[in-house]
């Protein structure tokens, strides 16, 4: 059993109290909300930080209100989010959370927890005494990158599934310190930087999402992982379109996660389909485009090629769920689940 | 007794759906395993591995770890220099002197006050090491020249030397060969000439290993007097007291094992492994308890695996589907240490002579040291990887002649009452049912002409359909001098029988089997049985649970006491009502004539014989040892009371356009002999399938220049429930007379042939035939794109 270091632990019950109590500890307090991913973590030595200041306690960060759109609190978990009926309209959500590691980790796990989590990579992800054995890595306790060894930054993955959803749906996030507050497009929270991968200050806590009204949108999330259950996604193709009566897309935006230090749009894609309908032709065009932004490193399970090759195919899955198309039997293929 | 009452006729418990006796504990959350023991005193112990995957140890500073508060003792083995090196080759010191040979080696040990001061405690040893070059490829270590991997004599620096013998060849010389085994029949030339096909074939098979949920640990104490008591995780108890006996030099019975509920074995608790005596030797220089639970990294990194395996194998057939001939040769990565791994081709053999009637035969194994983890036994004992080979090989047979497979198969099929050319006896031989029934059930020959009429559609969705079969020991295997096993029956005064068995029980039932095999014996319900199975000072010998025969030769034992029992209680009954013996019965708990009439309560007459003037007690013992023979120097002999067979038949569906296969459904054929506990043995098949299929097409332990890269479960890809197929599990009953009950063995049999089964739907559903595992999508896709590097026998004669 690999046991956690030593950690003092703090317990606020409103926003602002945590806020004060990260502003006085400084860099070496985190927040914790399920601790699915900092605990593991914390295991094996990523994050030691000398307090922890839990949320779960926090009952403004578990709610959910309308008003243009939807706002989601970071406290709510993935099972509530999946469950929540006013957010049945964001499919790609729906799917993305439901889609995260097993059901006892959705229990726990919270979205804001989600969004903030730790960027991943092969080299990286491994106990103190297998990184003592290599030398250690850019990204924690080393100098060099081994999934690219002259890189000078660090390229471990963007592993959450519920970012790219949430980014292809348009959705904001809100940021609270001790001394102020501040919302950004949700893209805007994610750096390229398998470190710094989080715009975040240390004392900031994300405390809502806020979505934008759902009307005349569709979306969809699919995940490309090894198995039914458990698995990190290596690649998650996130599209939402608004589509006029008779087919044809007026607005959209594809989101790609797992493939670089942060999930991104592809503006470029989503153009391909603005004005035309989704015919085999204009999907096949955009899953070329949004493919070959998809540059994966050798870093996570499933071997590059591989994955590299079958980027198209999974945007091409959610661009034909968008469309209409009845998925079921690929989805039962891909993700063992409906959906 | 006053008035008689009629009795209904007696029910049987066999073939019933009986749920474990242990289940309610377990399900609970009650059961106490290794983990939730803490003895009074307790040290906990931690190993310190190498960091070279082969050096030199130069010098070993334990200074500032014993100065550190809370450790009690720090070993290396210059404390231990009377250690003695073990495993099946004794080519294995528990603390390494001079060389470390591979990442797992123990180079030093800690007891202290925690866990965390133990860990706390390695950190500050400082170890020396002079690199050497390491040897990771079993085709490169038999190069002229390769580096040596056990240059001095075995067992390291000073160990001693080993006598070769028996039918292994030890090496005693300067290579890197750590065994070799050649077995033949007929002539192969002559079989050759005869061919009108011949195919020939090479597969390469992976590392995996057994994740029990139980990881592998122990907790050590001495007595005041010396004795050593042991609570461990072993399968073989009793073969594990001779060897701590020796190593400590002090007489095995004074050695005591306790078992406590074992979270699964599959194998992997088969052998001694350092970090046993690692314990005891702590335990001896503390004068404490010490207590080693491994953590789940190492039972990634430093348990054993299942072999990975380079196989050739050349065959031929007649025109009208007689095999003619094969010719098998393998190497096997040894690792750096030899433990039952090595010793696995006695089973592979068997596959390749004797699955099939085969007239001339030859086949060759060595198993060569590396620096890589070393393999040991694991459920199926190289018939996965013989049955992979042997059955895939049977379909490429068949398209060379133009046969279905499946008649291919029921021509070649063994049939009762052969006896093949190694000397393998087939009393009961259900395979021919077994193929039929899989094949009607799957509906596999309409299926299969249908899916490869698809492979040229333009869906990128091909479905196959394949079928393999296998042959394993079903009725013990005599490789140890006895393959027996003891009961120890008592029936108190208030008819509940205590059941004291050799056999261990790992998770696989055996409990409940063997108190459903006395209770139908004795005419009790099953809750009058009490099954005490874990304490050598207490239990009966038994060789231990491996090869599939618990069941079988526990069962007999059991039966055999059970009757004693049975005989002594009638005699007496007889005798007090004036009766012949043979009239009376056990039922219901009473003791009743033919007719049904109740003349006792058992307890009762039970309480009348113990405190008349007769004053005796219903205790018995028994002790069988199967009717099976040693092999003699050509691996020529019956080794086991009774064979299993059995045929699966999967259907797949291939995604062409990312290579994800899905397997959808097991169609599996069993001869289990006779159903006893009919939930048991489905749940038996069930797991066994899930393990196969992790085989086929998940698990892959990634093992890079001799480091396991993927050493925890969210990297080491067991199938999850989402992934599991539909399962159709039949059962051929053939009675088998040596069986209890007419049982034969089960444990192994489910998880052979899966990966076989999986290989060939593939094959018929895209018409390319991958021959390394596992089946990932990556693999699959290139393979479709004739992209995949087929592996090749580069291997030096
Ligand atoms: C076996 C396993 C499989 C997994 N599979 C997946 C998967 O498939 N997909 C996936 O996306 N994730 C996966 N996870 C990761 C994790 O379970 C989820 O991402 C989960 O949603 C994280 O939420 P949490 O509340 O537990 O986060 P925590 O562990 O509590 O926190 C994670 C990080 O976010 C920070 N944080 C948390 N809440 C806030 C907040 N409100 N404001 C600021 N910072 C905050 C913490 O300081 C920490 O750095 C897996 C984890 C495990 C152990």
């Amino acid at each position: 059993m690999m046991r956690l270091p030593w950690f003092e632990f703090r317990a606020p019950s409103s926003v602002a109290e945590a806020a004060r109590i990260l502003a006085a500890e400084g860099p070496d307090a985190m927040p914790i909300a399920g601790g699915t991913d900092l605990l593991p973590n914390m295991k094996r030595r990523h994050q030691t930080p000398r307090t922890l200041v839990s949320l779960r306690r926090i009952e403004s960060l578990k709610k959910v209100s309308n008003g243009a759109g939807l706002t989601l609190g970071a406290g709510l978990t993935l099972t509530e989010v999946i469950h929540e009926p006013k957010a049945q309209p964001y499919g790609a959500l729906r799917q993305a959370a439901a889609q995260v590691a097993t059901v006892h980790l959705r229990n726990m796990g919270t979205l804001g927890g989600n969004l903030c989590l730790d960027t991943r990579c092969t080299y990286y992800n491994q106990n103190y005494e297998w990184r003592k054995a290599i030398d250690f890595c850019l990204k924690k306790d080393g100098g060099i990158c081994w999934v690219a060894t002259a890189s000078k930054r660090c390229v471990a993955m963007s592993s959450t599934d519920c970012a790219p959803a949430l980014i292809a749906i348009g959705a904001k996030a809100k940021l609270v310190s001790a001394t102020d507050e501040r919302e950004l497009a949700l893209e805007s929270l994610y750096n390229n930087d398998g470190i710094e991968y989080l715009k975040r200050r240390p004392d900031e806590i994300l405390t809502e999402i806020r979505l934008p009204p759902a009307a005349g949108w569709r979306s969809t999330y699919w995940k490309l992982r090894r198995r039914g259950a458990f698995d990190f996604p290596v690649l998650g193709v996130a599209a939402a379109a608004r589509f006029a009566k008779d087919g044809t897309v007026e607005e959209a935006r594809i989101a790609l996660g797992a493939v670089a230090s942060r999930p991104f749009l592809v503006p470029k894609a989503a153009e391909a389909l603005v004005g035309k309908k989704l015919t085999d032709d204009v999907i096949a065009e955009a899953a070329t485009l949004a493919a070959s932004r998809a540059k994966p490193m050798d870093n996570a399970d499933l071997d590059l090629y591989w994955r590299k090759q079958v980027a198209a195919d999974f945007v091409g899955y959610a661009l034909r769920e968008l469309r209409g198309d009845d998925m079921r039997g690929t989805r039962l293929r891909i993700a063992r689940q409906i959906l | 007794m006053g008035e008689a009452q009629k009795t209904v006729a007696r029910e049987t418990l066999i073939g019933k759906r009986i749920p474990k006796m242990d289940a309610p504990e377990k399900a609970s959350g009650r059961t106490r395993y290794l983990h939730d023991i803490d003895l009074p005193g307790q040290l906990h112990a931690k190993i310190l591995r190498s960091t070279q995957v082969h050096a030199l140890i130069k010098s070993i500073d334990t200074g500032a770890a014993k100065r550190l508060p809370g450790v009690h003792a720090v070993i290396t083995a210059a404390d231990v220099p009377w250690q003695r090196p073990i495993g099946v080759a004794k080519d294995h010191l528990p603390l390494k002197t001079g060389r470390v040979r591979s990442l797992r080696d123990e180079v030093a040990a800690v007891a202290a006050d925690s866990v965390e001061i133990a860990a706390a405690a390695l950190a500050l040893i400082r170890v020396e090491y002079e690199p050497l070059p390491p040897l990771t490829d079993p085709v490169e270590a038999l190069q002229p020249g390769a580096p040596l991997i056990h240059p001095e004599p075995h067992g390291g620096d000073g160990g001693p030397q080993l006598k070769p013998g028996g039918p292994v060849a030890y090496t005693g010389k300067p290579d890197n060969v750590a065994m070799t085994f050649e077995y033949a029949q007929g002539d192969v030339a002559q079989g050759e000439r005869e061919s009108d096909a011949v195919v020939e074939d090479v597969f390469r098979l992976h590392y995996v290993t057994h994740c029990c949920m139980g990881v592998s640990g122990v907790i050590a104490e001495f007595d005041a007097s010396g004795n050593l008591l042991l609570h461990s995780n072993t399968q073989v108890p009793f073969l594990h007291k001779r060897e701590f006996a020796e190593m400590l030099g002090i007489d095995p019975g004074r050695v005591r094992i306790i078992q406590p509920p074992i979270g699964g074995g599959f194998g992997s608790k088969l052998d001694i492994y350092p970090f046993e005596p690692i314990a005891i030797f702590l335990a001896r220089a503390t004068g404490r308890p010490v207590k080693l639970v491994y953590t789940r990294e190492e039972e990634f990194e430093a348990s054993p695996t299942r072999q990975p395996v380079l196989l050739k194998l050349r065959s031929g057939c007649t025109r009208d589907g007689a095999l003619t001939f094969r010719a098998v040769e393998t190497l096997h990565d040894n690792g750096a240490y030899t433990s039952w791994g090595a010793t696995t081709p006695f089973v592979m053999m068997q596959t390749v002579s004797s699955l099939y009637r085969v007239p001339h035969c030859k086949y060759r194994t060595r198993a060569v040291y590396t620096n890589n983890p070393y393999a040991g036994s694991f459920r199926g004992y190289g018939n996965l990887q013989a049955t992979f080979a042997v059955e895939a090989h049977m379909d490429r047979l068949a398209d060379a002649i133009g046969m279905d497979p499946l008649e291919f198969r029921l021509k070649n099929a063994q049939q009762p009452g052969e006896v093949t050319p190694q000397g393998m006896h087939f009393g009961t031989c259900g395979f021919k049912e077994c193929l039929s029934t899989a094949a009607a059930r799957s509906a596999y020959q309409r299926k299969r002409l249908e899916h490869a009429s698809r492979q040229g559609d333009a869906s990128p969705l091909k479905r196959g359909v394949g079928i393999a079969s296998m042959l394993h020991v079903g009725g013990g295997a005599k490789i140890y001098p006895s393959d027996g096993c003891g009961t120890i029956l008592k029936i108190d005064d208030f008819a509940h029988v205590t059941l004291i068995t050799g056999a261990s029980e790992i998770g696989q039932g055996s409990e409940t089997v063997l108190a459903q095999l006395v209770c139908e014996e004795l005419g009790l319900p099953l809750s009058s049985v009490t099954v005490v199975n874990n304490d050598t000072d207490i239990t009966p010998w038994d060789v231990g649970v491996h090869a599939s025969r618990t069941t079988f030769i526990a069962g007999n034992s059991a039966i055999g006491a059970a009757k004693k029992a049975k005989d002594k209680i009638l005699a007496a009954a007889a005798a007090k009502s004036g009766r012949a013996s043979g009239d009376l019965q056990l039922s219901g708990g009473f003791v009743v004539t033919p007719e049904g009439e109740k003349l006792f309560e058992l307890g009762k007459f039970l309480r009348s014989l113990h405190f008349s003037d007769k004053a005796d007690l219903v205790m018995t013992t028994f002790y069988y040892e199967p009717p099976s023979h040693h092999q003699d120097r050509e691996f020529k002999g019956d080794v086991s009371a009774a064979y299993a067979w059995a045929s699966q038949v999967a259907e797949v569906e291939v995604d062409t356009r990312t290579g994800i296969v899905k397997l959808l459904s097991i169609t599996a054929a069993h001869d289990v002999g006779r159903v006893l506990n009919r939930l048991g043995i489905e749940g038996q098949i069930e797991g066994g399938v899930v393990m196969g299929q992790g085989y086929a097409l998940t698990e892959n332990l990634i093992v890079e220049g001799g480091a396991v890269k993927n050493p925890s479960f969210r990297d080491y890809k067991l199938v999850t429930a989402p992934e599991i197929p539909e399962m159709d599990i039949s059962f051929i009953e053939t009675m088998d007379g040596e069986g209890p009950q007419g049982a034969k063995g089960v444990g192994e049999a489910p998880a052979i042939c899966v990966a076989a089964a999986v290989a060939n739907a593939i094959h018929n559903a895209t018409g390319v035939r991958i021959t390394s595992l596992p089946f990932t999508p990556e693999r699959v896709y290139r393979a479709l794109r004739g992209k995949l590097e087929a592996p090749v026998w580069n291997v030096p004669a």
